[in-house]
């Protein structure tokens, strides 16, 4: 017989898995609200949060920082780290298909040098003189080209590169990290609430408070800042947000170091509950992206809701029906609500026709 | 020559391809989990190249008339299964509650489990299961608990089964938990931390080799095999790599007893590495004696290569004989 004990553990198991899926559905969120991209890579900012976390701990230890700053040197440390991978991602791999700055030739003529150094065995100068020289014939030859062919690349294409990126920073991770699974002590005490006869960590409770203020920062953000409403503008439509002096190109940049950064604020939070490996990122994309769809596509708070209640759904399936069914359970109820209602549960219909994915 | 398979069964199947195909390679080693393996095995049969896998799932190596040049070095999943009852029984317990990761190693010991349970006359009073990457078992754990079990039995290979004892010590779960041979990483039971102590698996004794007596049979090939390990890599050894070493050692003595050069026959050399694998008697491995024979490519017997272990306080790992 199933008790309301039971019924209530079921309920915390699910708060704990869904917060995570909240984080990353979150995340996506921002990246899809500016620039109408799914960023795949959102998995990977949550496992680089979680093992940068883990290395700056160590290092915090070595340097003999005192305890609670070392928490939050970390957090800052991590989050920080991973937003610059966010935004060179941004800046190396997105950009690029809209215009080619002398930032992306720079970029180029780096990795030319290295290679000739590395790959090719040429000493300093003959190294300088193949990447003046191919940096120049690439400059010629891309110049006109980016104008006429790559320019405004469909949206499906920059899903596709962020996919790409996100298997080339898991393989960097593999090499940097290695294989095995990495864990961070709990923030606060481990010894678990007992709540009418079900259990949560405290770290779990911690991990929702710092939803809440993340939802609280971003709903401050896009609804009172300036900065935050051209953002809104550019999603709307990128060409007149341009036409209104936006620089559409720094709005986009922000968004992926916005959305890099929550996403690392969660695997830096979840860690000590979950653990975490190079290979995370994955199936945390396809969770988190589940309850963006759930939540309404675009929609913030309504992807947080629904990170908790995909968590939820999985955690009473797994109790009251089979653990061996979880997954198809809470797809099967995605699926259904996507079918009645295609624009998400708290996305509206009319706002979903003007959308170009 | 050396593929990463990523543990994928997709790119596993790539990559053997390549290494008979473009290779020409006289034998494989590895892949070194189940599921790989078992994706892997039909096409060295084919090929007639030589295989001795790295993975547990007795399936690798059954029925015996399908798996001609298949040989695996790790202790098969059957014995670990019946060693974990025999020490069920031996506390007391007859009703356990299973927990199972859903890839083919979890999937292969679940259904090992079932079918001994019989057996050894012990009840399966839950059955649950969950995905390699998951982050919390709370939920299924609580069912075990709900469920009268006496003993949780833990069977996985992925770094998801070091949350099982976390979960259990969340809930405030006081029953004896069992891990398989797939727990045998150190790494596993430091993510573990304080909640790993107490658990009970049989593994190798690779783990425990510095708790042995000097005298004993198999000291000398794991200290030999630490030493060499560690002077190289810095984690700490783990039962896998043995098992890498054990395979690589069946095949290198098959082709020193087979006197194999390199102008022979391609096929010719397979076929006599196969050979030499098969004749392999009574060979000392990290694993235990190897005792090949063309019913049994395995060739470990289950009480010779396997050693009921614990974890003590502080994360040690000693032979559970040896628990005060």
């Amino acid at each position: 017989m199933v008790s309301f004990a039971d019924i209530l553990q079921y309920v915390f198991s699910g708060i704990t898995i869904g917060a995570i899926y909240a984080m990353v559905g979150l995340g996506f969120t921002m990246v899809y609200n500016s620039t109408s991209i799914i960023n795949f890579a959102q998995g990977e900012f949550v496992m680089l949060g979680g093992l940068l976390g883990v290395t700056f701990v160590n290092g915090a230890k070595n340097f003999g920082v005192p305890a609670p700053y070392a928490i939050a040197l970390r957090l800052v440390l991590a989050v920080g780290t991973t937003t610059l991978v966010g935004m060179l991602m941004e800046k190396l791999a997105i950009e690029p298909t809209d215009r080619l700055t002398t930032f992306h030739y720079a970029g180029l003529a780096i990795i030319i040098f290295a290679l000739a150094r590395i790959l090719g065995g040429l000493t300093v100068g003959p190294a300088l003189a193949v990447m003046i020289v191919l940096t120049a014939a690439a400059y010629l030859l891309l110049r006109r080209k980016t104008v006429e062919s790559m320019r405004n690349p469909s949206v499906l294409q920059l899903i596709i590169i962020t996919i790409a990126l996100s298997i080339l920073i898991r393989g960097i991770a593999m090499f940097t990290f290695g294989k095995d699974p990495y864990f961070m002590a709990h923030f606060v005490p481990e010894q678990p609430i007992s709540i009418f006869g079900a259990t949560v960590l405290p770290q779990t409770l911690l991990v929702v408070v710092a939803i809440i203020v993340v939802v609280i920062l971003v709903g401050l953000f896009f609804g009172f800042t300036l900065t935050g409403k051209a953002m809104k503008a550019c999603a709307f439509n990128r060409d007149i947000a341009k036409l209104m002096g936006i620089n559409d190109r720094w709005m986009i940049l922000l968004s992926f170091a916005m959305s890099a950064s929550v996403g690392a604020v969660a695997g830096y939070f979840v860690t000590p509950i979950t653990l975490m490996d190079y290979d995370r990122g994955p199936m945390l994309a396809l969770k988190g992206f589940g309850a963006a769809v759930l939540g309404g596509l675009g929609n913030g708070y309504g992807s947080v809701a629904a990170g908790f209640i995909l968590g939820i759904l999985e955690a009473l399936g797994t109790g009251l029906i089979s653990s061996g069914y979880k997954d198809a359970i809470s797809l099967i109820i995605l699926l259904a609500v996507l079918f009645y209602k295609p624009s998400g549960l708290f996305g509206s219909a009319e706002a979903a026709k003007f959308k170009e994915f | 020559m050396i593929e990463d398979d990523e543990t994928q069964e997709a790119k596993a199947v790539n990559a053997v391809e390549k290494l008979i195909n473009k290779e020409n390679v006289l034998a494989v080693i590895g892949p070194s989990i189940s599921g790989s393996s078992l994706a892997v095995k039909p096409i060295c049969e084919k090929a007639k190249v030589p295989l001795v896998s790295v993975a547990a799932a007795e399936k690798i190596v059954i029925p015996i008339e399908e798996s001609i040049f298949v040989f695996k070095s790790p202790q098969i999943d059957s014995h670990v299964a019946v060693r974990i009852f025999e020490q069920i029984k031996k506390m007391g317990i007859d009703k356990i509650g299973i927990i199972s990761s859903t890839s083919a190693f979890g999937n292969q010991g679940r259904m090992q489990l079932q079918h001994y349970a019989k057996e050894m006359a012990v009840q399966i009073v839950a059955d649950e299961t969950y995905a390699p990457k998951d982050t919390d078992m709370t939920a299924q754990l609580k069912k075990i608990a709900s469920s009268g079990a006496g003993a949780v039995v833990n069977w996985s290979i992925e770094p998801a089964q070091s949350l099982v004892p976390k979960n259990m010590k969340q809930l405030g779960m006081k029953i004896p938990l069992f891990q398989s041979h797939g727990f045998g990483n150190p790494k596993y039971i430091e993510a573990a931390g304080e909640a790993a102590e107490g658990i009970i698996f049989p593994a190798g004794r690779l783990l425990v080799v510095e708790s042995l007596p000097a005298d004993h049979w198999q000291k000398k090939v794991l200290m030999n095999y630490k030493t060499e390990y560690e002077k190289k890599y810095s984690p700490p050894v783990s039962t896998f790599g043995g098992h890498a070493y054990d395979s690589l050692w069946l095949v290198v003595n098959s082709m020193k007893a087979k006197k194999i050069s390199p102008d022979m026959d391609l096929a010719q050399a397979r076929k006599l590495i196969r050979d030499g694998v098969e004749e392999t008697k009574d060979w000392v491995g990290t694993a235990g004696h190897f005792n090949m024979s063309p019913k049994d490519h395995t060739g470990l017997d289950k009480n010779d290569s396997l050693e009921m272990l614990t974890v003590d306080k502080g994360g040690k790992i000693i032979p559970l004989s040896q628990k005060k």
